[in-house]
């Protein structure tokens, strides 16, 4: 297996936090995706015509979007169906919060990328850091009612795959200038994370906290 | 903020950006001591800049050069001379540019940061320290005053993975250079014994608070992958940010003496000791007068 990866992604943490949960051995081909643009060179958008990492390259299979690439290896690899189990309620609900860690929850990302590097100063930090608080807020709603009835996982009894989705950018927030500090059943959360087998850090996600 | 009067700061040549930054027919707007500024490439190629104001009126001219894969930049009709970095001309060294990195804190907890040994265990656990090999040798410090350089010279430190190329750990020597107050140059053993790579973090204040941080790296080894290498710079420089950006006020307390200083530290004392004797203002927390000592 080979993954398009830079080190600095919170979309391709989560395909390495995955990889190395499951104990995957793979083959990282590092990409100059800042300041280089190299996502947006000809030789990888033949990879990824959408110009964005992560990708994976399995055998003849070529995947794009992290929730996607997910979604393959657990379905592929996990033989103890943990992380996407084979139950549609659950199924349901994973699909859901991959939709959602994809979606509302990028906005963190996109504050991210404007408070840390050059080449973004298009984006609007005000509305992308009140929507990553929206984003944050939900998660932390959902996660007290889910509490209530003793789940501490996004979706099941025990951490999926939509745990993995939703962590990265939800433990960066701080890069982007959204302070986390208000929502305390997220920062549980991202603590009993940590604690998971096979977990490793990237920059700006430390071990500790 | 408004423009810095600080006359330590406004002298100085500052990056504002890679030379690929600012392409031809493109104008990058931008941030430099606290004023805002707009840099211009022609399309021959050509640079220039000014102050804008909020009303994007244009104004004083800024002066700007290229140099070192950089576009720097000056207020100063005489500024103080660029750092020399001989090492750019050298053709067996293969050039690496960082980018450039938002931090929010002062151009010289950056500094300071870089200077620092005694954090690599605690912050770079299993590349550039590890525990318990966290013991820092006495070295030697140098103030050049007439350069304005500090050079601490003779500094190791035992290194897990000391470069992207490093297959084990080994003892490293490191050679730090501070040029002014928003440069420092470190020269690092290389994988060959006996020669030094070297590297270097440009600070562009942007304002009291809040800085862009680029740097160079300048590989003597030929066979790994220069994309490698970056995106080792770029994690060790994020693990850095993250508690850069924890530390409070993030003007640094020049005038504070409750600090107590190792021997670990002693580049940075020399540091904080040459900003004292200059008299810098800028990005410094000022001295707190206590109502009792004022004479009444």
């Amino acid at each position: 297996m080979k993954l398009y990866d830079y080190e600095l992604s919170g979309s391709c943490y989560k395909v390495r936090l995955l990889l190395s949960m499951l104990g995957l051995p793979y083959e990282k081909v590092a990409i100059d995706y800042y300041p280089g643009r190299e996502h947006r060179r000809p030789a990888f958008l033949q990879i990824n015509p959408l110009g964005q990492l992560p990708a994976l390259k399995d055998g003849d299979l070529v995947l794009r979007d992290a929730q996607a690439i997910l979604l393959y290896v657990a379905a592929q690899y996990d033989s103890s169906n943990q992380w996407f189990p084979k139950d549609p309620a659950t199924q349901g609900r994973i699909a859901m919060w991959l939709a959602f860690a994809g979606g509302e929850l990028m906005a963190l990302s996109a504050a991210r990328l404007h408070e840390m590097l050059m080449g973004y100063e298009h984006i609007d930090i005000a509305q992308a850091q009140r929507d990553g608080h929206r984003a944050l807020q939900l998660i932390d709603e959902h996660l007290a009612e889910a509490e209530m009835t003793g789940q501490l996982w996004m979706a099941a009894a025990h951490p999926t795959i939509a745990d993995i989705a939703c962590f990265p950018y939800a433990a960066l927030s701080h890069d982007g200038g959204v302070e986390r500090s208000a929502y305390h059943h997220v920062n549980r959360w991202l603590r009993r994370f940590k604690q998971l087998p096979g977990f490793i850090v990237m920059p700006g996600v430390p071990a500790y906290g | 903020m408004t423009k810095t009067t600080d006359p330590v700061a406004l002298r100085e040549w500052t990056v504002i950006g890679r030379d690929a930054d600012i392409l031809p027919g493109t104008t990058m707007r931008t941030r430099l001591l606290g004023q805002a500024i707009a840099c211009t490439r022609d399309i021959d190629g050509t640079l220039h800049a000014q102050e804008t104001d909020a009303y994007d009126a244009p104004a004083a001219t800024v002066s700007v050069r290229e140099r070192y894969g950089h576009v720097w930049a000056t207020f100063s009709d005489t500024p103080r001379p660029m750092i020399e970095i001989p090492e750019f001309d050298d053709p067996a060294r293969r050039r690496l540019l960082w980018g450039g990195v938002m931090v929010r804190t002062c151009p010289q907890r950056l500094i300071e940061n870089f200077l620092d040994m005694g954090h690599f265990a605690y912050v770079h656990t299993d590349l550039l320290g590890s525990e318990p090999h966290t013991e820092i040798e006495t070295y030697k410090v140098e103030t050049r005053h007439d350069v304005a350089e500090i050079w601490a010279t003779e500094c190791r430190v035992y290194q897990p993975k000391a470069s992207k190329a490093a297959a084990e750990g080994r003892d490293v020597e490191y050679i730090y250079r501070t040029s002014g107050p928003f440069v420092v140059v470190l020269y690092k053993t290389a994988e060959q014994p006996g020669t030094f790579d070297n590297m270097g973090m440009l600070v562009q204040p942007m304002d009291e608070e809040h800085c862009r941080v680029f740097g160079y790296t300048l590989l003597l080894e030929q066979d790994s992958p220069l994309v490698d290498a970056l995106h080792f710079q770029q994690t060790i420089f994020l693990q850095d940010r993250l508690i850069l950006e924890q530390q409070m006020p993030r003007k640094i307390p020049l005038h504070d003496t409750s600090e107590i200083p190792t021997r670990a530290d002693a580049a940075a004392m020399a540091y904080r000791r040459w900003l004292r004797e200059v008299g810098m203002q800028f990005g410094i927390q000022p001295k707190v007068i206590k109502p009792e000592a004022v004479a009444t």
